[in-house]
């Protein structure tokens, strides 16, 4: 991917290089994040372009791949970089990466393209509901250590199985469209998805 | 005194749904209530988004079109940045079970328009107040109940999906208790006959079909007509 953005007045000192679709290398994920922090505190427009060439492209096939039209996805990704640029301030990469702050966002603009009205995911303010954890149970989870143990888990999940969870939940395939269109019997579509889930369960768990 | 332990959570399979954002909007809005209490899930959910993002990041690319950056652009136009600001609202209901304002998830709140004093609900047997929670499946219902304490409910046993999110106080049926934060799916095949805790019971059901019910909800509505 190149950058061409000398048409921008962009007067940070980030390098324009090439980032890679090579997922959670340290590169990729600071990249990303020195981008979304320009533009929370500069409004820098080459790093919004930056995000903007890494993600609307994969936030294209994604959301044709779940279900959108051409037009509908493309109105998402509008309502996601218009978020980008208004939240990046209130972006803290010590809670989740760049990545997984964009597919939150996502999610949501896709859901309220759909239902049009109430917010399904918690504010804030949500906070001091929680009820309090005993402390020796109470663990601090770091979005490196979050992203390492599911990078961890993905590599040692057997092909089989890393296909149909992401069918099934990213995708939102019924189990018979996914036996249909694998050509798999639905019991052991089934049986496959539960051993994925375990296994990510026990990730959860170990963590 | 500490309170009491949440028990009953959402399944992996609906917390994974939920953070791909492909739950119902009535399970949607059960779930994301039962997190607002509950630490256990809200770090499992954060796992799940994880995923998401790392789906998203690892995804094969598709071009768009030659507009989408200038329309972006155009859009951002003048725009500001959000400062971030604690600026919590109050999400609370008056309610008669107790002196100050029962605090309720945001999501909760954004069903009950201007609903937020539980002597403005309708009323039932047993002094019972409920408010209506609408969706936009109209074959997906939904109640937030006022049990006043120690009332019980008699036995009972029926066909259709309920569940329900205890949100104040708590009751109890033959298989346990049901405390703040516990979400409880009523299972086809069991009967049930609760009694609200103490301090009296505020939960939010949902349910399918319009047929018979069981669970607390059941319990209600089959000795009157909402």
């Amino acid at each position: 991917m190149q950058l061409n953005l000398k048409s921008f007045n962009s007067n940070t000192a980030m390098k324009s290089r090439n980032i890679k679709a090579d997922t959670f290398s340290a590169d990729t994920n600071d990249d990303l994040t020195l981008c979304v922090e320009l533009i929370g505190k500069n409004q820098d427009k080459l790093a919004f372009n930056t995000i903007f060439k890494y993600f609307a492209p994969r936030l294209k096939s994604f959301l044709v791949k779940a279900g959108s039209t051409d037009t509908q996805a493309e109105e998402v990704i509008q309502e996601v970089m218009i978020a980008v640029w208004t939240k990046s301030s209130t972006y803290d990469s010590n809670k989740s990466s760049v990545s997984t702050w964009i597919y939150t966002i996502a999610r949501n603009k896709r859901i309220d393209k759909i239902r049009k009205e109430k917010r399904h995911y918690l504010s804030e303010s949500d906070e001091g509901l929680e009820i309090p954890v005993d402390s020796t149970q109470e663990k601090e989870i770091f979005t490196a250590q979050v992203s390492n143990s599911l990078k961890k888990y993905m590599s040692n999940l057997p092909e089989e199985q890393s296909k149909l969870l992401k069918l099934s939940y990213f995708y939102n395939k019924t189990h018979a469209d996914i036996s249909a269109e694998l050509k798999i019997p639905l019991g052991t579509v089934k049986s496959r998805i539960r051993l994925a889930l375990t296994k990510m369960r026990h990730l959860v768990e170990v963590n | 005194m500490l309170p009491k332990e949440i028990n009953l959570h959402p399944s992996s399979d609906m917390l994974l749904k939920y953070s791909m954002g492909n739950t119902t909007e009535a399970e949607s809005l059960i779930i994301s209530c039962h997190i607002a209490y509950c630490a256990e899930c809200k770090e499992e959910l954060k796992k799940y988004e994880t995923l998401g993002g790392y789906y998203l990041s690892n995804h094969k690319e598709l071009s768009v079109s030659k507009d989408l950056w200038k329309n972006i652009l155009e859009r951002v136009d003048g725009l500001d940045q959000e400062q971030y600001q604690a600026n919590y609202t109050s999400h609370s209901i008056k309610s008669n079970l107790s002196h100050s304002d029962i605090k309720i998830p945001s999501t909760l709140s954004g069903y009950l328009g201007p609903d937020f004093d539980t002597k403005n609900w309708k009323s039932s047997i047993n002094n019972i107040k409920y408010k209506d929670i609408k969706f936009q499946d109209r074959n997906i219902s939904g109640k937030l109940l006022e049990i006043p304490a120690n009332k019980s409910m008699p036995k009972h046993g029926h066909e259709a999906l309920e569940a329900t999110l205890v949100l104040y106080g708590g009751y109890c049926d033959e298989k346990g208790d049901y405390n703040k934060g516990d979400l409880v799916v009523a299972s086809c095949d069991e009967v049930h006959s609760p009694v609200s805790a103490s301090s009296g019971c505020i939960c939010l059901v949902v349910y399918s079909g319009s047929l018979q019910f069981k669970g607390l909800l059941g319990s209600i509505l089959n000795l009157t007509k909402f």
